[in-house]
Parts: C-alpha cells; structure tokens; sequence
C-alpha cells in the first residue's frame, strides 16, 4: 500500500518562475484600470482619509513647469503613463523590545489590533529532521516507507498477505490498521491497483521468473493521526529521501507513481 | 503541374494585406491592446490538481477493457414512405437531442476544469431596468473580469418580457481567475452559507457539467462585497455552471469534490 | 426607472442647482464603475530593444512550462500502463479479484478533510489525535 500525506502549503516557486510572476504582476499594474476611490471610500469619512493618508500622489502638470519624463496625464488621482501602486497598509516594522522579544510597530502603536504574523513555513520536525513525524516538509508530498523485519527488501512499501475472499482495497486497509494502529484516517483513492510488483525469493522477479509472489499497490492518503508500530521501523518520505534509501531496481518500479512535489 | 490549393486552404487575407500592422499582432504580443498579463502570482488550485488530483482522477476512473461507448444519435427513416423524405431528422430514440460518444479513460483525458460560467437573471429588472446595472457591477467584482449583458430573446406577455429588454449579465472566467473564484467559494463563501448542504447529485447536465444556484443573500458573503457593505444593500442570485473535461457527470462530481465543493443527496447518473 | 427622480429648477440646469436622490446618485456611481472611462491607463509603448528583450522573456517561460508540461504527461503515462499492467495480470490470476477492482466504484468522493494548500500552515497542522467514529462509540 502507498500511503501519503499529501501538501498542506503550497510549492516552494523556482527562482525563475519568481522573478516571471513579478515581472508579469509589475505589467497588470501598469495595464490595470485606475483603482475607483469613489466606489470603495465616500467622500469626507474619516476611511476615506486614512487611505488618502497612505497612498502618494503623483504631482500634477503646472503651467510653466518643465516636466524632464512628460508631462503627467492625471485622471482619478493617477498618473496614466505609469503603474498604480495602492497602499492599504504601512508596512510592519519589525522591532526587538526591552524584554527581547520580537514585536512589530502596529503592535506598538495599537494594542487592540494584533499584527498578523503567518505561522512558519518550516517546523520543529524539519529543524531535528524528525522522519516519523508527519508535520514535516510541509510543502511535499510524504510517503509510508516501512523497512523489511526479515531485511530481504530493505525499505519498502508496506506490503500485507492476501487474506481470502477480500478485494484488494480492502485487504490493504484492514492490512495497514493491523500494521500501524486503528487511530488514523486513511481515504484509499480506488479499488483499481496502480502498479504490480513480481517477487521471487524476496527480490524483484525477472519477467520469465516462476513462483513469484506478487505484490499489488493500492494508494491511499493519510488526513489524520499518526501511524503507530512501535515493533517497526517506518519514516515519512520525500520522492528524493525514498530514492537514497530504496534500492535501486525497486525505486525504478515506483517512481513514476511518487508526485514529483 | 502544381495543382492549385487555393480553394482547399484557407488564407486569412486580413494578414497577407500590408494594411493596419497594429490590428495583427498576436493576442500574447505586449504591443496588442489586448495583451493581458498571465502568471502575475502563484496559482495553488493549479498547482494541487496537478500534484495530487490528477493521478488519482487518472486511478479513480480507469476501467480495464474499455470499448468506445456509442451516444444515441438521430435516426434515418426507413422510407416506408414517399413523405420521408423531406421530412426533418428523426430524433435519437427515448431523447430529442443526440449524446456525445463515450471515449475510454486515458492518460489523455483526465477530467479537467475548463471554465466557470457564471449567470445572473434579475427578474425584477423587468419593472426596474436600473437593477441590472447593479447586477453587472455585482458580477464584476466577484468575477474580476469582463462582464456581458443579458437580454431577452423573445416576447412573452403573460411574464411582461418584450423581446430585447435588459434583464441580466453573465461572465466566464478561465484559468487563474477561475481558480480563485473556487477557492473562495470553498474557503469563505460556502463554509458561511446557513444550512449549506453542498451542491445536490441530481445537478449535471449528462455531459460532465455540474450548475448550482446561490441566494442573494449567500452572495453576499463574497468577501468583495462583504467589506463594501454599504454599497451592497441589494444584491441578486447568481448560477454557477462548472465547465469540465469529464465525460460524464459522475466523473465530474468527482473532480469537484477534489477541489473542495460537498455534495448531497442520491446518485443516479 | 422607478427610484430615479427628476426634478424641475428655475432656469437653466446646471452642477450647481442640480439635485439627485440618493437612489440616482448610486446608479451613476455604479455606471462609473462599469465604465472604462477615465480609468484606462495609457498604452503600452515599447521600444523596439524593450520588445526584444520582453519576448526572449516570454518565449524563454514558455519553452520552461512546455518541458514541464512534458514530464507531467510522461509521469501520466507511465502511471496508465503500469494500472493497465497489474489489471492484465490480476485478470489472469484471480476472476474475484479483478472484478472487484474493476467495478465502478459509485458515489466516490474525494474526503472534504483533503483540503487545497494555502500558502502558510494552519495553527493546528496535524490532528494527531484522532480515534476514529466506530471505536469511540464502543468506549
């Protein structure tokens, strides 16, 4: 069985895509339509002069004056030649006060208003590089390795003996609660195998090979709880960590079902 | 002799003329008036389909075996007749309009969102046109796109229409706009809906398109809107049709609640 | 229309002495904002360098995605043949077995808990303890 525990945040964008996005992101502001005031923020309220306050205006064209880059061509407080940048919010600065501690200046002038400050994108599991813990590498994809009692296979996927009159789905589930505890929510993805592995003798069989023992590959995706086996030796798994630790013939088989991220 | 291929290839004589340059540039080109920036962010629903959904839709809905399934198609009549023959088409048998061939699941054709249609009938504007302003703005802001008009195609006098009055807009949106209309459904908009059951198994139209309605007041709850209240006094229900590549409605569903929507009730097909 | 009112002055009309209801007032403001009037920026002018260099950035993406892309389909087509490979030899050992992996599996759905990454971890990012339904209700 391929159980996974599939990304909680969103890729890690290559360098190249990174700067793509921002040139692309820099040209919809330049393109975009001049941002209505009117609609969002009605004349004389105290909103509207706080966003007022915030957003810097480009200066208007004056009789006489020389303007080295053109002359500025202004409509609904904009300078139609260029990009519209909108301000909703300075910035937070982040400062270290008496104590030490890390505060930001919103929390300084404003009690009552807390900062909002993301969680971290990386976890205690992946500072002590803590393979059983399912909270590591967030952005990944993670896989169920379990390494073999009798060390013929090596690292593998769990694998169950077929009991009788069961379909293999089934088989697989009832196979890995034994295995690792009843305490986890798995939702197997379908009754149909997505690879077929032939063993003979405890390693990957050839294709004219008799008496093989055949290992068929169900997926599944882990949601909640924890996979417990205190008697065996299991890891959580990137496409990479499986690709060092496996052998070789073995990981050819599966790669091609491991998400690339 | 070359043989002449002037009647079997079509020339767009628009691009041969050495006239108006500007009008035939390329929809990419930064130089047409149409060029709209794509990429501008990190698109997540994308890069989640791609990651995990679509190797499991690929699982889920093969079936080994596959035979190409035949739709009902329109029938010939037998000419039993002399008035058969210019009589119209006869029509599939059980159905008025022919079904599309069931091709098998491969690789290929992993259902797929194509785009989200999204429509907006004012009934109320018969009375008072005014209203459909409001509905075109409405549609405007939660789309972020170009939005059409609506208007009646025929008379009716019993329901007050005449043919070509105002009385609603529609939008489509593809891509990244598309996906983030989703993901707000699913995390700000449907969580908030009281008694919210999902999308009924009894919506679809046979061919892998799934439609569901909100109230005016659910729509209220678009995040766009809800932080302009005072502007949104009055707002009107929308249809959202969910365009797939899925063959048939099942599949669909099924690549639906892969993006997050609930669904109830009892299947049927 | 209903709610829009219009109202008579002395003299000639002007911004002055004009006066809408409230009702009229939100209408035009909506009109505004449908209208690209006043709000369209100007057009893109690019030199013939600044084009060059913006479509070697474009095409230059493009050929990135395309190879992406190409994996991604070579991914999936491995994963078709190696289903079809398991279900042509589980058809020739076991008739049960195969036929229960081939039936469609009616009213699948993918589990709401199967949420779309966000862009940072939620406060709780695991549920560690969980007990499932069944066994909860027997203790």
């Amino acid at each position: 069985m391929i159980v996974s525990r599939t990304p909680i945040i969103t890729q890690e964008i290559p360098e190249f895509d990174q700067q793509y996005q921002t040139y692309q992101s820099e040209l919809e502001k330049r393109l975009m339509w001049t941002f209505p005031k009117f609609f969002y923020f009605k004349k004389g309220t105290l909103a509207e002069r706080a966003f007022r306050k915030l957003q810097r205006y480009p200066s208007a064209p004056q009789p006489g004056v020389y303007f080295p880059h053109g002359k500025p061509d202004i409509k609904f407080d904009r300078d139609r030649r260029l990009k519209q940048d909108i301000v909703l919010r300075v910035p937070d600065e982040v400062k270290v006060n008496e104590a030490g501690e890390t505060i930001t200046t919103s929390e300084v002038d404003d009690e009552t208003i807390a900062a909002f400050v993301p969680n971290s994108r990386t976890t205690e599991a992946d500072r002590t590089n803590d393979v059983l813990s399912l909270e590591r590498k967030l952005s990944r994809t993670l896989y169920l390795l379990v390494k073999d009692q009798s060390n013929t296979k090596g690292w593998a996927f769990p694998a169950f003996p077929l009991a009788s009159k069961q379909p293999l789905h089934i088989n697989a589930e009832v196979g890995i609660k034994t295995l690792g505890g009843p305490n986890m929510k798995l939702w197997t993805v379908s009754n149909t195998p997505c690879q077929l592995l032939k063993f003979s003798q405890g390693q990957l069989a050839v294709e004219s090979a008799e008496n093989v023992t055949r290992e068929f590959m169900i997926k599944a995706h882990i949601l909640a709880g924890d996979f417990e086996a205190p008697g065996v030796t299991h890891a959580w798994l990137t496409k990479e960590e499986i690709k060092e630790k496996c052998d070789g013939a073995y990981f050819e088989q599966v790669a091609h079902l491991l998400a690339e991220n | 002799m070359v043989q002449p291929i002037h009647h079997t290839v079509k020339i767009n004589k628009r691009l041969l003329s050495p006239n108006y340059p500007e009008l035939k540039l390329a929809k990419h080109d930064i130089r047409n008036t149409a060029f709209k920036p794509a990429h501008t962010s990190q698109d997540r629903l994308q890069d989640h389909y791609t990651a995990t959904l679509e190797s499991d839709l690929l699982l889920i809905n093969y079936t080994h075996n596959q035979q190409r399934q035949e739709g009902l198609k329109t029938r010939e009549w037998d000419g039993s007749s002399p008035y058969h023959i210019n009589r119209p088409v006869r029509p599939p048998r059980g159905r008025l309009v022919q079904t599309k061939d069931i091709k098998p699941r491969t690789w290929k054709n992993v259902p797929q969102l194509e785009l989200i249609a999204i429509n907006c009938f004012v009934k109320e504007a018969k009375a008072q046109s005014h209203l459909v302003i409001a509905a075109h703005l409405q549609l405007q802001q939660i789309t972020n796109s170009k939005v059409q008009r609506v208007f009646t195609k025929s008379n009716v006098p019993q329901w007050g229409i005449r043919k070509g009055m105002p009385i609603g807009a529609k939008a489509e949106i593809f891509g990244a706009d598309a996906h983030t209309f989703v993901t707000t459904l699913n995390e700000l908009v449907l969580p908030r809906i009281r008694n919210f059951q999902g999308i009924t198994n009894k919506s679809g139209d046979r061919s892998g398109n799934i439609t569901f309605g909100l109230t005016p007041e659910d729509v209220k709850l678009f995040p766009e809107l809800e932080n302009n209240a005072e502007q949104w006094a009055k707002t009107f229900g929308i249809h959202i049709t969910f365009r797939t590549t899925a063959q048939t409605d099942a599949e669909a569903r099924i690549l639906l609640s892969g993006l997050g929507f609930p669904f109830y009730g009892e299947e049927k097909n | 229309m209903t709610g829009v009112n219009f109202q008579f002055t002395r003299g000639k009309r002007n911004k002055a002495n004009r006066t809408r209801s409230p009702a009229t007032e939100r209408v035009l403001t909506q009109l505004k904002m449908i209208s690209q009037r006043r709000k369209q920026p100007k057009l893109l002018q690019v030199c013939q360098e600044d084009h060059i260099r913006h479509e070697t950035i474009t095409t230059a993406f493009k050929l990135y995605r395309q190879e992406i892309n190409a994996n991604r389909a070579k991914l999936l087509l491995k994963q078709y043949e190696s289903i079809k490979y398991a279900m042509e030899d589980l058809e020739q050992i076991n008739s049960y077995l195969f036929h229960e992996a081939n039936t469609n599996q009616k009213g699948k759905r993918f589990d709401l808990e199967m949420r779309i990454p966000t862009e940072y971890p939620p406060n709780q990012i695991w549920l560690h303890d969980y007990t499932p339904a069944e066994v909860a209700e027997k203790k």
